[in-house]
Formats: C-alpha cells, structure tokens, sequence
C-alpha cells in the first residue's frame, strides 16, 4: 500500500506532530499514521480506528505495556467486526496501560460506542459524537435535529462530560495528550515519572495560603487556586492543574498535578459553582476518576469544601445516590494512597464518600476553618426554638462541628494549619510512595453501575 | 426573627432595586398588570430558605450594587443571579441563610452572570400593599417606589417556621444562547412565515427591561415579514408574549408588560420558561422552539 493511495488525513498528521517527540510516529504498517513513538522520552502507541489492520498497533500497545492513544479520523467507518475486536482489546487493556481517545471531527454511529470505553476522550474543537441517526430521531422526537444538536463539541464537554478536554485543533491535542501522558505510568506496573527540584521546597510554609479562603464557610472561591498553591509550580507555559472534564460539572473539579515531583489525581468539589454541591453529574465524574487514578497507582487528593449532596426525590435525576455509592466504592475499593483535606463543609453522608477516613483514605487532615457534621447547622437547629435559643443552638452546632471535636470524634487525624498543608501532604507521600494493594481473589466485584 | 420595629436601611440601591412579590393577578379588569418578580422561582427560594410564606416580598436587584444595614437581628438570603454577597464586608455564601447582626451591612457586588438578585428578609419586606400587592409595576408607576439611599423598609411579623437547610445549591443562570420553548400564535397566520422565529437565533438588545426584552436579528437571519398589514383591535397579552410591530423585531413581554397590545403577538413563552428570560443579559441570545399549547382544564 501506497502513502498516495490511502494518503494519511492532515489532521492526523498534526496530531502526531503535536504528540510525538519526532512530529510523527514510527509506522507498525507502510504508510499508515498508526504506530509508535517516543513522548517526552517513553514510548506510546498511536493507532488510526479503522486504519489498524488486523488490530497490530493494539496488540503492541498490549504486549509492551505502553499507552495506547486511538485517534478516531473524521467520519471514521466501524463495522460490527471492527467495533467488537476494538472494544475487546480495549477492555482487556483497560487498567493495564492508559487509553486516550481523540476525537477529529465526527464519531457517529458505532463509533461512538467507542469512545466512553476509553479512559480519557480529547476532542478537536468542531467534533461530535451520536449514536443515533439525526433523521431517525427527528421521526420520534418530531423536532428537526442536526448531528452536533445530538452530539456536538459543547454538549459532551459540558453535559455528557464525554470529551474531557476540547482542544483548539489537532497539534492543540497532540499535546494536550503529551501534558496528559507525563502523569501517568506507562502502564499499571509502572511508576509515574517524578521531577527532580519542586519548586517551591515543600517544606516551606505558605502563609498566604490561608487568604485565599474566605472566612465564612460557604462564600465561594476558586478551589483551582488553593490546588495551584498546594501543587509544585509547574513547567513554564503548563498549567498548575491539568483539569479534566472542566465544562462538566464545575461544581466538582477533577484533574492532574504534582506534588513534591510526584503525579497525583485531585478530587475536589468547586465552592465557587452550586455552593461545591454534588448531583449525580458530579459524584459519577469523582467516582470515575478516583478508580482511573487507583488503576494506575496515582494517589488522590481530595479537598473537601462542599454543600453537600444535592437535595432531590429518588426520581430526580439530579438525586446523586447511586453515584455516591459508586464514589464510596471507588474509595473503599482504592489501593492507591487517598490523601484528603477537609478545608470547608463537610457534612452529611456526601462527606463521607469523599474520601473520608471512615471509607479508608490513609490520612485526613482539616483546616481551622472545616465544619465536620451530621447535618448542617441550619439543619439541625431546632425548629421550635424562639429567636434567641435558635441563634444560639446554630452557634453551638458550628462549634460542635469545629475540627478539634471531629477528630476527637475519630473524623480526622488531625488540624493543619494551611500554610503547613503542603509540607504534610509531601511527607505522607514520601511514606506511602511503595504502598501496594492487594485484591481478593474474584472475577471482579459489583460496581454500582 | 425581627425583633420588634426592626427593618432595613437602605445605604445604596444599586442601578435599579425594588420591592417585589408575585405580583397583582386579578387586576386586568381595571387595567392594572401583574408586574411581581422577573425571576419569580429565585424569589420563592429565598423566601423557602427564610421560611417564609411565599407571598413575602423580597427586593429584586438589578445587577447587584445593593447596600442595606439591619437595624436589629435579621435572617436573609440572596439568590437568582450569583452576586458576591458581603456581610460588614466579609463574603457570605449564595443563596444560603444569613444571620446579620443588628447594624450589619449586608452588601451585593455585580453580577458577574444573570441579571437579578434576589434579597429575602424572614418576614418579608413589610411596605405598604397598593391593590393587594406590594410589587412595584415599573410600567405602571404603581406599588412602592424603587429603592433609594436613606429609606427604610419595615420588615413583618416573623413566620412559624425556622429555616430547614443552610444552603440550597441550584445552578446558576444560563450563559450563551439560552433555549426556550414558545406555544405559537394567536397570532401566527398573520405572518407569511412564522416558522421564521424557530430558526437561527434572536439577540437580546440593551433597550431590555421589565417591560419587556427588545430583540434583535444577528445580520444574515431572516426576519418576520407580516402578511396581513391591517390594524389589529387591541388585544390581551400575557408575558412571555412576543409581539411583533411592522419593524419585525420581537418585543418579548415581562412582568411589567402593558396589559393590552396592537400588534400581533407570534407566540407566547411557556411559563416554566419565563423566569429565565429574567436572568438573560442584553447581548446574550434566545433561541425559540415550538412546544405545544399547555392543556388547560376546563372550567
């Protein structure tokens, strides 16, 4: 076969040339873009959905344990065959190394049965992906619908949280996926790269750290700006968080930083957005990531500032039981070491989903300001109280839940002031750095899908 | 938890604060409007989180910039458009119950999204009722006069029930282009082609208030084209209707809306969609989709 006859598309050209240390990959086939090649030094595979013939780039990913990043080209044509043979070597890697989807232009039909079985799915601003036939679901609905009205760019950055990061053009992904691959091992035996020199000393106190945050519990602020100062500064031109899903579900942040050099996965919920609340769209992105980030050791950092879990029937869709219970489960189910600080809110049963030290984090640490409660203090005022006993029952409650009593209540391991929080968390990842986990002999256990 | 005579004193009104509730139904007969709160859910969530009845009225600010001291203990809560909200200068959570001490200044920043905020007082904000409602009617002149530096609004009696919940997390308003569903008609044949409004968008311009947002159309979109050009008999609207005059730019109605009007209306906003219409900016666009006209029970 001829690079003339089945010319490479340019977009997938640009981005290898964005991911590659070479610009491009070493072809496993002649004149085919799929292959691998070395990114910042460690080598990944790049295969072409629908150009890999008889899967040959998936295989290598799978027998050398390097990532594997698939690029779905624009209109990429996926029969049966092809859709099952790549959804079962995908799963059969799933956990084992990483698995990035990129996302051209339009990934309809079966290929979008394609994309949720990857860990991370980066899309090219301008693409889609539907499984449904738009007339078809003119005929049902009776509502004229265009393909990206059922599946564009900003509907799965935003509703779906498909696309976990929507890039300006191909180069633009290539080295979102670059920034992305630094964080990871190459696969689940493996140990993510750690820089030298972090900057600044972890051991150095920040005493601004504590303005950043309101006094008031509740009042929004930023949480990427406390994640910015806990975290090493990064590269010049690199983002302190390499947020994840960012436009889906705001009010809880997922992303990748370091810390003292070493990767580790964020979990927080935003106080800046519904108060940090967490709905079904929420604790299903924090439940997802938390065991993507155990599969391959990376150790969590959950912040805990947040209103709780939103306040909806069972019927709601909003109502985030089930997807609490699979954030419990991926927490109790971690290996990987959980780190969490309770820097606000923490009350009810959302708090305890949250990487909590009931639910096995390995330490938990809370700031002067953390409110740890049952219940909040409106809540749990008594509602027959006249003014004065009822102001003074939310005063007590406050103090009732004070970090000092939550960790006598065994809540917490104990209060750090901000400016020490780094200088903490560096040292208790130094000591869990060899930590390994150990399943139970079984075929698998029942995720609360 | 008013104590006795206490109220609220107003420091700064911001662009444009006043009093509002759910407004003045019943009055068409004498040609008076509903008028009530633009966004009258985030009215009904800070009278729910300060327990109050839902008929309290509660101030409607637009953009923020709303500064008032309490002269004695007072529980409130702001919500609608996500104003930073100070307490003696110190942020305070959104839509969440505040306590503020006797001489506490309670002060709302500009809306960086959204239009309008919303302040509940527990026990509502207790001015003068005029025909049943305590609503200003911008259009009409009628209720309390907007707020101005150097009033004081009394608050009411304190309701039975304490507040439930410190914070109610609901999602702010809609940015970008905001879809909404419209019922056409009962004007619609009297253009050649009203399918027009359900396509492309509609621009909302700065000459948008409570009496209704003016619409525009982003170059290249077609416009609506009246077939019949005759007079039409005045007619009632209600809000959410959208008017068309012989320009072809839509009027979109909103609480203040004049009671009757001459020229036809294309279609009428759904209800459960008006109260986001409060919150759109000038600049922001609307895009409309049929829906069907909502079973009425009969009489």
């Amino acid at each position: 076969m001829s690079t003339t006859e089945n010319p490479v598309p340019d977009a997938v050209r640009g981005f290898a040339a964005g991911l590659f240390d070479d610009g491009a990959a070493t072809p496993v086939v002649e004149g085919s873009a799929g292959g691998w090649g070395a990114v910042d030094g460690r080598d990944v595979c790049l295969a072409v959905l629908g150009e890999d013939p008889g899967g040959r780039v998936r295989a290598l990913a799978a027998r050398t344990g390097r990532p594997l990043v698939t690029v779905v080209p624009d209109g990429a044509a996926v029969d049966a065959r092809a859709l099952g043979e790549a959804a079962r070597t995908g799963v059969a890697l799933s956990g084992v190394v990483p698995q990035v989807a990129v996302v051209l232009g339009a990934a309809d039909g079966a290929a979008a049965l394609l994309l949720p079985l990857a860990d991370v799915v980066v899309a090219v601003r301008g693409a889609r992906s539907a499984l449904a036939e738009p007339a078809a679901v003119q005929v049902v609905s009776g509502l004229p619908r265009e393909g990206d009205e059922l599946g564009g760019t900003g509907l799965h950055a935003e509703v779906t949280g498909r696309f976990a990061h929507v890039a300006e053009d191909p180069a633009a992904a290539g080295e979102f996926v670059r920034d992305l691959l630094a964080h990871l091992p190459s696969n689940n035996r493996a140990t993510a790269p750690r820089l030298p020199d972090p900057v600044p000393d972890p051991a150095e106190e920040d005493p601004d750290l504590a303005a950043l945050l309101p006094e008031e519990p509740g009042a929004p602020y930023d949480v990427r700006e406390v994640v910015a100062r806990l975290a090493d500064e990064p590269e010049e031109g690199a983002p302190a968080l390499l947020e994840l899903r960012a436009a889906h579900a705001p009010h809880l942040v997922t992303g990748l930083t370091r810390l003292d050099g070493r990767s580790l996965g964020v979990v927080a919920p935003q106080p800046a957005v519904r108060g940090g609340a967490l709905d079904t769209a929420a604790a299903a992105k924090a439940a997802r990531f938390v065991r993507w980030c155990d599969a391959f050791g990376l150790p969590v950092l959950t912040l805990v500032d947040t209103a709780g879990a939103v306040p909806a029937g069972e019927d709601d869709p909003q109502a985030p039981t089930l997807a609490l219970a699979q954030l419990l489960y991926a927490c109790a189910e971690a290996t990987t070491p959980l780190l969490t600080v309770v820097t606000g809110r923490a009350s009810g049963p959302a708090r305890v989903a949250l990487a909590s030290r009931h639910a096995g984090a390995d330490l938990v640490l809370a700031w002067p300001r953390a409110l740890v409660a049952d219940r909040d203090e409106v809540a749990a005022a008594p509602q027959d109280a006249v003014d004065e006993e009822w102001l003074a029952a939310l005063r007590a409650a406050r103090e009732e839940a004070g970090p000092a009593r939550a960790a006598g209540r065994g809540e917490l391991d104990g209060v750090v002031e901000p400016a020490a929080t780094r200088a903490r968390l560096a040292a208790a990842l130094r000591l869990l750095e060899r930590v390994t986990g150990s399943q139970p002999a079984r075929r698998h256990g029942n995720l609360p899908l | 938890m008013s104590a006795l005579g206490a109220g609220l004193e107003v420091l700064a009104p911001g662009p444009l604060t006043t009093v509002q509730d759910r407004g003045r139904a019943g009055a068409f007969r004498y040609g008076v409007g509903v008028a009530g709160a633009a966004d009258r859910a985030a009215l009904a969530l800070a009278n729910r989180l300060v327990a109050n009845p839902p008929e309290r009225a509660g101030l409607e600010v637009l953009l923020g910039g709303l500064e008032v001291r309490a002269e004695g203990p007072l529980v409130v809560a702001v919500t609608g458009a996500p104003v930073p909200v100070t307490v003696d200068g110190r942020p305070a959570p959104h839509a969440s119950v505040l306590v503020l001490g006797a001489g506490q200044v309670l002060q709302l920043g500009q809306a960086p999204t959204g239009l309008r905020a919303y302040v509940a007082v527990r026990g509502g904000v207790a001015v003068e009722p005029v025909l049943g409602s305590r609503s200003r009617d911008t259009l009409a002149g009628l209720g309390p006069d907007p707020l101005a530096a150097g009033d004081r609004l009394p608050v009411g009696p304190a309701p039975a029930g304490r507040p439930r919940l410190r914070t109610a997390p609901v999602a702010g308003p809609a940015t970008g282009t905001v879809a909404v569903g419209v019922v056409p008609g009962p004007r619609h044949d009297w253009f050649t082609d009203p399918g027009v409004l359900f396509t492309g968008t509609w621009t909302v311009t700065p000459a948008s208030d409570r009496v209704g947002l003016r619409l525009e159309r982003p170059d290249g979109q077609p416009g609506l084209r009246r077939r019949r050009e005759e007079e039409l008999p005045s007619e009632g609207v209600a809000v959410g209707s959208l008017q068309v005059p012989p320009s072809g730019q839509p009027v979109l109605f909103g609480p203040d809306h004049p009671v009757t009007g001459g020229y036809p209306v294309v279609g009428v906003v759904r209800d459960a969609d008006v109260d986001r219409l409060a919150q759109v900016r000038p600049g922001q666009s609307l895009r409309f989709r049929p829906v069907p006209a909502p079973e009425v029970p009969a009489p």
